[in-house]
């Protein structure tokens, strides 16, 4: 404060003074004050604003200065200097208003605190799959003192995603499937959510090698990321057949490879028996099974009894839907559903309701989005209303958040991710938003618990043609991606796997190597090891999990004693 | 093995005819397989069971005329065999009744054949972890030959300087001098070489290019060079020479090796080879010779790369132990 203002600040407090001292010679005196309102019940945690008037010798009445407040019991109710009274616990206390010889005083009767919220403690958990002990999820209602009251014995709970995990009554959850679910919980007219993620140890990778007629293994070290190439074993597949994409089915059992077969109307599905423990491949008798149509990426709907592919052709589509046998893997063609357009990759809703897929018309001049409602019980494809869904994007297949609310379209010919919101009653699509990124972004893919979503280029904005690089988003609560990152890649990407525990990103390439991206601390990619593998001829990779990582144990070793020509 | 690295006696000892060498397995392979320089057959196979043992007899098999190496593919399926005299390759299939000679039927009007070209001395053969690239060490000429295999016949195709883009030069790549022994990084990114002048030379493997060689460095070793290892992650490199064992660490991104002081140093002498394990945890060392007892010495990798020896060594006792080779469980 400076001179002057210090010294304006003393003139006026003289001016105060004598307004109450008296002024004009007459000498005006406070003969009583009053406290209001002169009793308040208010509930425990909250305030009460008390005023004080006074009554002057001169008949005069106006607001008291330089009251002095206190609380008759301050565990009940505190007061401050400026009448401000904060209550504590139930019961009652006087508000008693000072003045120098004159007092007034008000009743303040607290009555017990309400609730004003409820949580989910803890707000996000992170499971590995094969935790036996259920996770303890607790709801909490915040009332008004501050305090905190466990009501997960009352409290109702149930979950997004009944795939992922299981509740009880009291909050118990159990992992059962790698994925995402909400946790809702509702106390009262209070209602509260909570992430809920399971992940699991990644074991095994597999991918289509060499035109397809190769499936490649290898074994993924857990904590590095490490890929250890297992050797391979042929496919049999048709010399011409392309586009080849491994997917697994819900429980892991079986590896599926759909393709197409080049110059001709057909396609094929090869499947495999899959050893969780070696990660070994042994192929079904009569795999590679030859498809009257082209056959795109197999994507089963959460209870594994149906499968779903995209079918092109040139000009058309169709979507087929087949029937997996649990026991077997063998998969039968149930129904071939027309499409409009030539369609790209199925999505597949993690909840299981709805099926998306983007459809090309006119010359690739007009993408939509056909969306459908499965019916789990038979897998029949009912179209949503309103599909098909126009896209302002013309390329790129859609992919799912894990929270099965949005889904996300890269535009593999352009460079933007379109996000579109999903009406869960409905299963209508509305765009939530569009953000410009690299050149020819890879199909989104997204951390376990979807709070990153990643992507692979192939240029920079500028074109630069060795400007490739894998780009890390961070994922809002209303679907909003943030660009993080950007780490450089190889030249050709095709296509990122994100392992199930989170920690790595495997990337295709169009060269013969597949390139490992470790995951930081906040999320984003840093660029690792590249493993020189047979060429990648397939659409993605599928990786194989569980509840531990892959071990090692030396098991004999052999020798050559070229001294006495024994082994 | 043991979990704790040691080695048991084992229960079945299996006599074989010949100086075999070049013991090749691939660690959770079915087969095991060595080469001898003796007149075909030269190469013997063994089907592995379950637990590891070695059946009573094997398959004997090979066309070479003395074979330089032979290397099991990571499918277990095919084989590859070195001809040091005729300075060719071969590959072989495996049936249920054995290994067989495979051949390439070249697009007409060209004639099928058995054998495909490396260079004068064709010696020790290393297939890439992928089974995409085989290496051939030329120990006349002092060259690597390169091959592309496709997992499904008998084509070694080789990576001449024509399909090799955009390098200009192509296989066989000169080394300039004896290559004595190979090992291929696990990740597949580097083909180290040990010489004949006592140097360890790193090759980038590029395969785009079809497993072109580039030649990125060497570090001079103290002694007559003899064998050579890769730890299982590929952060370092073992060799040996007639002073004992050296460690070095690799730089993943440029190649280079940077030498690991190891303590207490190993200096063995009259070691015959360097064997790093698949499960990543243990080293071992044989040492022999013709006239000195055979002994197999054990060592725990580090986390440093430094070794630490195991109790009780020598671990084994085999009289000239000249090749070895370690499965695993995988689980």
């Amino acid at each position: 404060m400076t001179a002057w203002l210090r010294v304006i600040g003393v003139i006026f407090s003289l001016g105060m003074l004598g307004s109450c001292g008296g002024s004009g010679g007459s000498t005006r005196t406070i003969q009583s004050i009053t406290v209001s309102p002169s009793q308040a019940t208010v509930v425990a945690g909250l305030t009460q604003q008390f005023s004080v008037s006074a009554k002057y010798s001169d008949g005069s009445m106006s607001a008291a200065i330089g009251v002095t407040w206190s609380s008759q019991d301050a565990s009940i109710a505190t007061v401050d200097g400026n009448g401000l009274a904060t209550t504590h616990v139930k019961g009652a206390t006087s508000i008693v208003a000072t003045l120098g010889s004159v007092s007034s005083s008000a009743s303040l009767s607290v009555s017990p605190a309400v609730p004003v919220s409820l949580s989910i403690s803890p707000a996000s958990s992170t499971v590995l799959i094969g935790t036996s002990a259920p996770i303890k999820l607790t709801a909490l209602l915040t009332l008004t003192d501050g305090s905190s009251q466990d009501v997960s014995a009352s409290a109702s709970w149930s979950l997004a995603n009944p795939f992922t995990a299981s509740i009880d009554g009291s909050g118990n959850v159990s992992a059962l499937r790698t994925g995402y679910t909400t946790v809702s919980c509702t106390s009262g007219s209070f209602s509260a959510t909570a992430a809920f993620v399971v992940i699991a140890e990644p074991r095994y990778l597999y991918f289509m090698s060499e035109t397809g007629r190769l499936a490649s293994k290898a074994v993924i070290d857990s904590t590095s990321g490490q890929l250890r190439m297992m050797g391979y074993v042929p496919t049999g597949a048709n010399n011409y057949a392309a586009f080849h994409c491994p997917t697994m089915d819900p429980a892991g059992k079986f590896l599926y490879v759909g393709s197409a077969i080049n110059g001709g109307p057909g396609g094929e599905i090869q499947i495999y028996n899959i050893d969780p423990v070696k990660g070994g491949l042994i192929a079904l008798a009569g795999s590679p099974f030859s498809q009257s149509a082209p056959v795109d990426c197999l994507e089963f709907e959460p209870t594994g009894k149906f499968a779903y592919a995209a079918s092109a052709t040139n000009s058309a589509g169709q979507l087929l839907t087949y029937s997996a046998d649990s026991v077997t893997g063998l998969l039968t063609l149930v129904t071939s559903t027309n499409l409009t357009g030539v369609p790209s990759r199925v999505a597949m809703d993690p909840l299981g309701r709805y099926l998306y897929v983007v459809t090309f018309s006119n010359n690739y001049l007009q993408a939509d989005a056909a969306g459908y409602v499965i019916d789990s019980s038979t897998g029949a494809l009912t179209p949503i209303p309103g599909t098909p869904f126009p896209l302002s994007n013309i390329a790129g297949a859609f992919s799912f958040h894990p929270n099965g609310n949005f889904v996300y379209l890269a535009d593999t010919n352009a460079a933007a991710i379109d996000t579109y919101s999903i009406n869960r009653a409905t299963g209508a699509l509305t765009s939530a938003g569009t953000l410009a990124t690299c050149i020819n972004p890879s199909i989104v893919r997204f951390s376990p618990d979807g709070r990153m979503a990643y992507t692979a280029c192939s240029m920079d904005a500028a074109h630069d043609p060795h400007s490739a690089s894998v780009d890390s988003f961070s994922v809002a609560a209303d679907g909003s991606l943030t660009h993080l990152s950007t780490t450089p890649s190889d030249d050709g990407p095709l296509d990122l796997t994100v392992d199930p525990s989170g920690k790595f990103l495997y990337l295709a390439e169009v060269h013969p190597y597949i390139h490992l991206f470790q995951v930081g601390a906040d999320g984003s990619a840093t660029s690792g090891l590249r493993f020189g593998v047979q060429p990648n001829s397939g659409m993605t990779m599928a990786i194989v999990q569980g509840a531990s990582a892959v071990k090692y144990t030396p098991k004999a070793a052999y020798v050559i004693s070229t001294g006495d020509n024994t082994y | 093995m043991k979990a704790d690295g040691t080695l048991s006696l084992p229960t079945n000892t299996i006599p074989i005819q010949n100086a075999f060498f070049s013991l090749s397995l691939w660690p959770w392979g079915t087969d095991i397989a060595m080469a001898s320089a003796m007149p075909s057959p030269n190469l013997l196979a063994f089907p592995l069971s379950a637990d590891g043992s070695i059946a009573a007899s094997g398959f004997l098999f090979g066309n070479a005329t003395s074979s330089g190496g032979v290397a099991i593919d990571p499918s277990g399926q095919f084989a590859f065999a070195s001809d040091s005299s005729q300075g060719v390759v071969y590959t072989y299939s495996r049936s249920a009744a054995g290994w067989g000679l495979l051949t390439y039927q070249p697009p007409p009007p060209a004639s099928p054949y058995t054998s495909f070209a490396a260079g004068a001395g064709a010696g020790p053969i290393v297939t890439d972890p992928s089974g995409l690239l085989v290496y051939v060490a030329n120990q006349v000429d002092n060259t690597i030959s390169a091959y592309q295999y496709w997992g499904t016949g008998a084509e070694l195709f080789e990576s001449k300087g024509q399909f090799v883009s955009p390098y200009s030069d192509g296989s066989p790549f000169a080394v300039g001098v004896t290559p004595i022994s190979m090992a291929i990084d696990p990740n597949g990114a580097f083909l180290y070489v040990l010489c004949g002048d006592g140097s360890l030379r790193t090759f980038a493997i590029d395969y785009y290019s079809g497993g072109h060689l580039a030649r990125i460095g060497s570090v001079t070793l103290s002694g007559q060079p003899s064998g050579l290892t890769v730890d299982a992650t590929g952060k370092y490199v073992y060799a040996s020479d007639s002073t004992g064992v050296s460690a070095f660490s690799v730089n993943r991104s440029s190649g280079a090796l940077s030498a690991v002081l190891l303590s207490p140093t190993i200096s063995q002498s009259n070691i015959t080879g360097v064997y790093a394990e698949p499960s990543g945890h243990y080293l071992y060392v044989s040492t022999g010779a013709s006239n000195i007892a055979g002994a197999l010495f054990g060592y725990s990798i580090g986390s440093d790369g430094n070794l630490t020896a195991i109790s009780a060594q020598p671990l084994a006792s085999p009289r000239l132990p000249f090749s070895m080779a370690v499965s695993a469980d995988i689980q």
